[in-house]
C-alpha cells in the first residue's frame, strides 16, 4: 500500500504543490489547513509521515501542539517541521519536541523527497533487527545508518535527519576536513553559511548533553568541520 | 552672551531700589535741612532785633564806625619785641595805610589785666634814627601815641636811638601838660622794618587810643609817609572795644546748642557765647567714635550732603569771622551755610543776620548750630535703607543669577544630550534623558525624547526592514519555487520550457537575494549576541589565508603576520566572516596577475587587520559611505552573485563589535586600495 503522508499548512498553494510533487513520486498525500482539520483526521487515523508548518493560520504555534499530540500517540512517526525562518530552528530543537527534522519552506522538492524517502527507510529499518544495518563506528560514536541511529559512548543521541547527515559526512572519514559546501550538499540543503554553523552547534549541543567532555568536532574556521581522528 | 549674563544685567535694573531710596533721602535731608535753617534764621532774627534793647552798650559799639580792637589777654605782655606772648592773639591786625593806601604798620591791641597791650610791626625800610641821646626824635621815624581815658588825653613819642633801644618822650597834651607817666616799651629792628611792644595803662573800659606811624624816607627830610588812626596829620582817636565780650542777656535766649557771635562792620568778634553741644566741635571727640559712625558720617559725607563750604575761618577763637555768610550779611542779606564740623559726625549750621541801625548794617549776629540729630537721623534712616536696599539687590541678582544658572545648566544639559543622542552614523544611541519637570525646557526635552524615540523607531524599522521582507517573501517565494518545481515535471512542449526555465533562474536568484538580506539581519543578531573568547588572531589569520590563497588562483596572495602569536579577546568566527567579505570584496577588483595582501599589525592598544589589493582607486563619491548597508558601488563588476552591499557593512559591524573601526584608503603609491580594521578587542564578558 502506497505510504500516507499528511500535510498540515495553512497556505494553500504550497499544500497543493508539495501534494502534486509527492504524489507524482507516489505516494498518498492529504493535506490539511489548520490543526483542528489535521488533528481530527488523525484521531481516526494516523498517517504514515507528517509535514508540519509551525504557524497554523491563527495558532503561531499550531504545530508544536500537533507535533506534541501526534508525538503522545506514536514515538516512532516521522515528523517534519516545515517553517518560513530558519531562526526557529533554535526554538524548535530547544522545544525537543522529539521532530525528526526541520527546514525552510524554500528547500526544494527533490531534498524534501530525499529526506521523506530516508525516513521512511528508517522506519523499515527500525522494524529489522539491527544486525543488517551499516554500522559505522570510531571511537565512541557508533552510527547506523538505514536507523539513523546515532549513538555516543553507548548513549542514544537524538538527531534530526539533517543533522545526522552532517555527522555521517563529517565522521565518515574523521580527521578529514569537510568544507560547508560539502556538508550543505550531504544534508541535501542550500543555505549560507551561517545555517550550517548553527546545525553545527545544535549537533554539539546534543553530544554535550549526553556527554559533557565531548569535542570531537573541529571548528576550522574558513575552511570547514572534520570530526577528530 | 550666555543666559547668565543676560540675567545678571536684568537684575540691576533691581539697582533702581537703592538708588531711589539714596535720592528720596538725600531729598528729605535737604528739606530737613531747610526747616533746621528757617529755626536758626528766625533765632539770629530774633536776636538781631532785640540786640538793642537786651544789649546797649554793645549796640553802642556797633554803631561806632571806627573801633579799635583790642583782644583778651589774662597776662600783660613781657615788651621785649617778641610777639609769642600774643599767642594766637598775634592775628587780624588793624592795617594802617598811608595816604597812598599801603599798608604802612599793623597793630595789634590786646587788654590785660592792668594794661592795653599794644604791638606795632611797622614796616620801614628807610630806618632814621633820633641820632644819640635822641636829639633828632622829631624828623625820625617815628610812632606818636595817643590815649584819652578819664584822666584825659595823654601823648607819647616813641622813637629809637640807635638801632634796638627805645626812648619814649612824652608829647604835649591838649591840656599843655605833659604825661608823667612812662610806657614800658621795646622797639626791636626787623629786616623789612621795626616792631614796638608797649603797654599802656588801662583802668576801665573806656579808652580811646590814637596812633600816628611817621616814616621818614631819609635823615634831614621833612616829608615823612604818615599812617594813622585818624585821618590828616591829627591824631585821630578811635574807641576801643574789647574782643569776645560775654553778653549774658543775649546767651539767655540762645537755643540750647548754638553760639553766637557778634561781629561788627569788619567782622570782629565784638561778643561770644553760647556752645554748640558738648563733643560735637571737637576733634578729641572722635576717639570715642566707633567705626559704624565714622562710617555713617562717610556716608553722609559723600552721598547725601548737599555741597558744603570749609570750616576755614569759622573758628570760635578767631579774631574775626571772614566768612561767607558774614560778608553776605554786612551787604544786608541774611545768609545761611553748613560746614563739616571738626568731629566727623557732625554738621554745624551757620547762620549770619545783619544787625540794623534804620537802613545802615552796623554789625552781624552769627549763629551756629551743630546738626547731630539729623545726621544720626537720616544717616540711620539712610543706612537702613541703603542697607536693606542693598542687601534687596544683591539677593535680588544672586537668586536671578543663580536661578539663571540653574536654568542655562538644563538648557545646556539638554543641548549636550541632543548632541550626544546621535552616533555619527545617524543611530540614536537611546540615552537622552526625558524631564519630568512641568515646564517649557521640561516640554523641550519631553519632545525632543519623542523625536528621537520618533527617529529611533524609524531607523529600526529600516534596519531590519531587510530582515523583515525576506521573512515575508519567503512564503510567496516557496510558493513560486514549488509551483515551478511540479511544472518541470509535466510534460511541456519545447516552447513553453523555455519560460519554465527562465522563471525557474530567475525565483532562484530571488532565493539568493532573500538569503543574503536574511542574512544581514541574522548576523546583526549574531553579532549582538556574540560571545567573546580568547584566541591567537594570527593563527586564525593564518588559517584563514590557506582558503583565501586558493580562491585567489592567479593573483598573488601575501601573507604578512608577526610570528609571535597575538593574543586576543573577541569572536573569531564574525572576525573570519569579516575577513571573507573583505577578501571577497578584494577578489572582485583584483585584476588577474595583481595582489592581494593581508597583514596582522599590532599597535598599542590596539591591532591592525589589513587587506589591501592591487587594482583602481576608491570611487570617489561614495568613499564614506562604503560601510553602510545596502550600499553598492561595484559599477561595471560583472557579478553572477547577487550584491547588496552588505558585505563591507558587516565588516563595519564587525569592527565595531571589538570596540574598533573600519577604514578604506587609497594606498599612497595609487596601486591599489587598503582596507584597514584597527580592534581593541571585545571587553570581557
Amino acid at each position: 500500500m502506497a505510504r500516507q503522508i499528511a500535510i498540515v499548512e495553512d497556505e494553500p498553494a504550497i499544500r497543493a504543490n508539495y501534494s502534486d510533487a509527492l504524489k507524482r513520486y507516489g505516494y498518498e498525500v492529504h493535506g490539511y489547513a489548520s490543526r483542528a482539520q489535521a488533528s481530527t483526521a488523525f484521531a481516526l487515523r494516523m498517517p504514515d509521515l507528517v509535514l508540519v508548518d509551525i504557524g497554523l493560520g491563527d495558532e503561531p504555534e499550531g504545530g508544536f501542539d500537533l507535533c506534541r499530540e501526534l508525538r503522545q500517540r506514536s514515538t516512532t512517526l516521522p515528523i517534519i517541521f516545515l517553517t518560513a525562518r530558519d531562526s526557529d530552528f533554535d526554538i524548535i530543537s530547544g522545544l525537543r519536541l522529539g521532530a525528526d527534522d526541520y527546514l525552510t519552506k524554500d528547500i526544494s522538492l527533490q531534498h524534501l523527497l530525499a529526506r521523506i524517502v530516508s525516513l521512511f527507510r528508517r522506519v523499515e529499518a527500525l522494524s529489522l533487527p539491527a544486525g543488517k544495518d551499516q554500522l559505522l563506528e570510531h571511537g565512541s560514536l557508533s552510527l547506523q545508518a538505514d536507523r539513523m541511529l546515532v549513538s555516543w559512548k553507548g548513549e542514544e543521541v537524538p538527531l534530526t535527519v539533517t543533522e545526522f547527515w552532517i555527522v555521517h559526512a563529517m565522521s565518515r572519514y574523521p580527521g578529514h576536513v569537510k568544507s560547508r559546501d560539502q556538508l550543505m550538499s550531504a544534508a541535501q540543503v542550500v543555505v549560507d553559511e551561517a545555517t550550517i554553523t548553527s546545525h553545527i552547534k545544535r549537533i554539539r549541543k546534543k553530544f554535550v548533553a549526553v556527554d559533557a567532555d565531548f569535542d570531537a568536532i573541529d571548528t576550522l574556521h574558513g575552511i570547514g568541520y572534520r570530526w577528530k581522528a | 552672551m550666555p543666559l547668565r549674563m543676560k540675567l545678571l544685567l536684568i537684575a540691576l535694573v533691581a539697582a533702581v531700589f537703592p538708588l531711589a531710596g539714596w535720592r528720596f533721602v538725600a531729598q528729605m535731608e535737604l528739606t530737613l535741612r531747610d526747616s533746621h535753617e528757617q529755626a536758626l534764621v528766625a533765632a539770629s532774627r530774633m536776636l538781631a532785633s532785640a540786640l538793642p534793647q537786651l544789649a546797649a552798650p554793645l549796640y553802642e559799639q556797633l554803631r561806632d564806625p571806627a573801633l579799635l580792637h583790642a583782644r583778651s589777654m589774662h597776662l600783660d605782655v613781657e615788651v621785649d619785641g617778641y610777639p609769642d606772648d600774643w599767642g594766637p592773639l598775634y592775628a587780624d591786625p588793624e592795617e594802617l595805610r598811608d595816604a597812598q593806601g599801603r599798608v604802612l604798620a599793623s597793630l595789634y591791641l590786646g587788654s590785660g589785666p592792668s594794661s592795653l597791650n599794644v604791638l606795632l610791626d611797622v614796616s620801614d625800610s628807610s630806618r632814621v634814627d633820633a641820632g644819640p641821646d635822641g636829639l633828632l626824635a622829631e624828623f625820625a621815624d617815628q610812632v606818636q601815641i595817643g590815649l584819652r581815658d578819664r584822666f584825659g588825653e595823654r601823648r607819647w613819642r616813641i622813637v629809637s636811638v640807635d638801632r634796638n633801644s627805645v626812648v619814649v618822650l612824652p608829647l604835649t597834651g591838649p591840656d599843655g601838660r605833659e604825661p608823667s607817666l612812662s610806657l614800658p616799651a621795646s622797639w626791636s629792628e626787623r629786616p623789612d622794618g621795626y616792631r614796638i611792644e608797649l603797654r599802656l595803662p588801662r583802668f576801665d573800659q573806656t579808652q580811646a587810643v590814637a596812633l600816628k606811624v611817621l616814616d621818614f624816607p631819609a635823615p634831614g627830610a621833612n616829608l615823612p609817609r604818615i599812617a594813622g588812626t585818624g585821618s590828616g596829620p591829627d591824631l585821630g582817636y578811635r574807641n576801643v572795644a574789647r574782643l569776645w565780650q560775654e553778653q549774658a542777656s543775649l546767651d539767655r535766649l540762645l537755643p540750647r546748642g548754638t553760639r553766637m557771635r557778634v561781629l561788627d562792620r569788619s567782622a570782629y568778634v565784638l561778643a561770644r557765647g553760647g556752645n554748640l553741644r558738648p563733643g560735637s566741635d571737637s576733634a578729641e571727640d572722635d576717639d570715642e567714635l566707633s567705626l559704624l559712625r565714622w562710617l555713617r558720617a562717610l556716608i553722609y559725607r559723600h552721598l547725601l550732603a548737599p555741597p558744603m563750604g570749609s570750616s576755614e575761618r569759622y573758628g570760635f577763637n578767631q579774631l574775626r569771622a571772614t566768612v561767607a555768610p558774614v560778608d553776605s550779611a554786612l551787604t544786608g542779606t541774611p545768609m545761611s551755610a553748613w560746614r563739616p564740623a571738626a568731629s566727623q559726625a557732625s554738621v554745624i549750621l551757620s547762620s549770619a543776620m545783619p544787625v540794623l541801625d534804620g537802613d545802615e548794617v552796623i554789625g552781624v549776629i552769627l549763629l551756629e548750630q551743630t546738626s547731630d540729630a539729623l545726621l544720626i537721623w537720616t544717616n540711620r534712616a539712610l543706612g537702613g535703607l541703603l542697607f536693606g536696599g542693598l542687601l534687596t539687590m544683591l539677593a535680588a541678582a544672586a537668586i536671578l543669577f543663580g536661578y539663571a544658572g540653574y536654568l542655562s545648566l538644563r538648557i545646556r544639559t539638554l543641548r549636550n544630550a541632543a548632541e550626544n543622542a546621535l552616533t555619527p552614523e545617524g543611530r540614536v544611541l537611546g540615552n537622552f534623558p526625558r524631564s519630568s519637570v512641568a515646564d517649557e525646557i521640561g516640554d523641550l526635552s519631553r519632545s525632543f525624547a519623542r523625536l528621537l524615540d520618533q527617529v529611533s523607531g524609524y531607523t529600526e524599522y529600516l534596519r531590519t526592514l531587510g530582515g523583515k521582507l525576506s521573512h515575508e517573501l519567503a512564503t510567496p517565494l516557496a510558493v513560486v519555487k514549488s509551483s515551478l518545481e511540479n511544472l518541470e515535471q509535466e510534460a511541456l512542449p519545447e516552447s513553453a520550457r523555455i519560460y519554465a526555465e527562465r522563471a525557474s533562474s530567475g525565483a532562484v536568484r530571488l532565493a539568493a537575494l532573500l538569503r543574503t538580506l536574511s542574512q544581514a539581519a541574522r548576523i546583526e543578531n549574531a553579532i549582538a549576541a556574540a560571545e567573546s573568547e580568547e584566541f591567537d588572531l594570527a593563527a586564525v589569520l593564518r588559517g584563514a589565508a590557506g582558503g583565501y590563497r586558493d580562491l585567489a588562483q592567479d593573483r598573488e596572495f601575501r601573507l604578512d603576520l608577526p610570528a609571535h602569536p597575538v593574543p586576543f579577546r573577541g569572536a573569531p568566527e564574525l572576525l573570519h566572516q569579516a575577513l571573507d567579505k573583505l577578501v571577497d570584496n578584494a577578489l572582485g577588483y583584483t585584476p588577474p596577475g595583481g595582489w592581494i595582501r593581508l597583514a596582522l599589525e599590532p599597535r598599542i592598544g590596539a591591532v591592525d587587520i589589513v587587506l589591501a589589493n592591487n587594482g583602481p582607486p576608491l570611487p570617489q563619491r561614495m568613499q564614506d559611505r562604503l560601510f553602510d548597508s545596502l550600499i553598492s558601488v561595484r559599477d561595471g563588476r560583472s557579478s553572477t552573485a547577487p550584491h547588496l552591499g552588505l558585505g563591507l557593512y558587516i565588516v563595519r559591524l564587525v569592527a565595531e563589535l571589538h570596540q574598533g573601526e573600519v577604514s578604506a584608503s587609497d594606498l599612497a603609491d595609487s596601486t591599489g586600495v587598503e582596507f584597514r580594521m584597527r580592534i581593541k578587542g571585545m571587553p570581557a564578558a
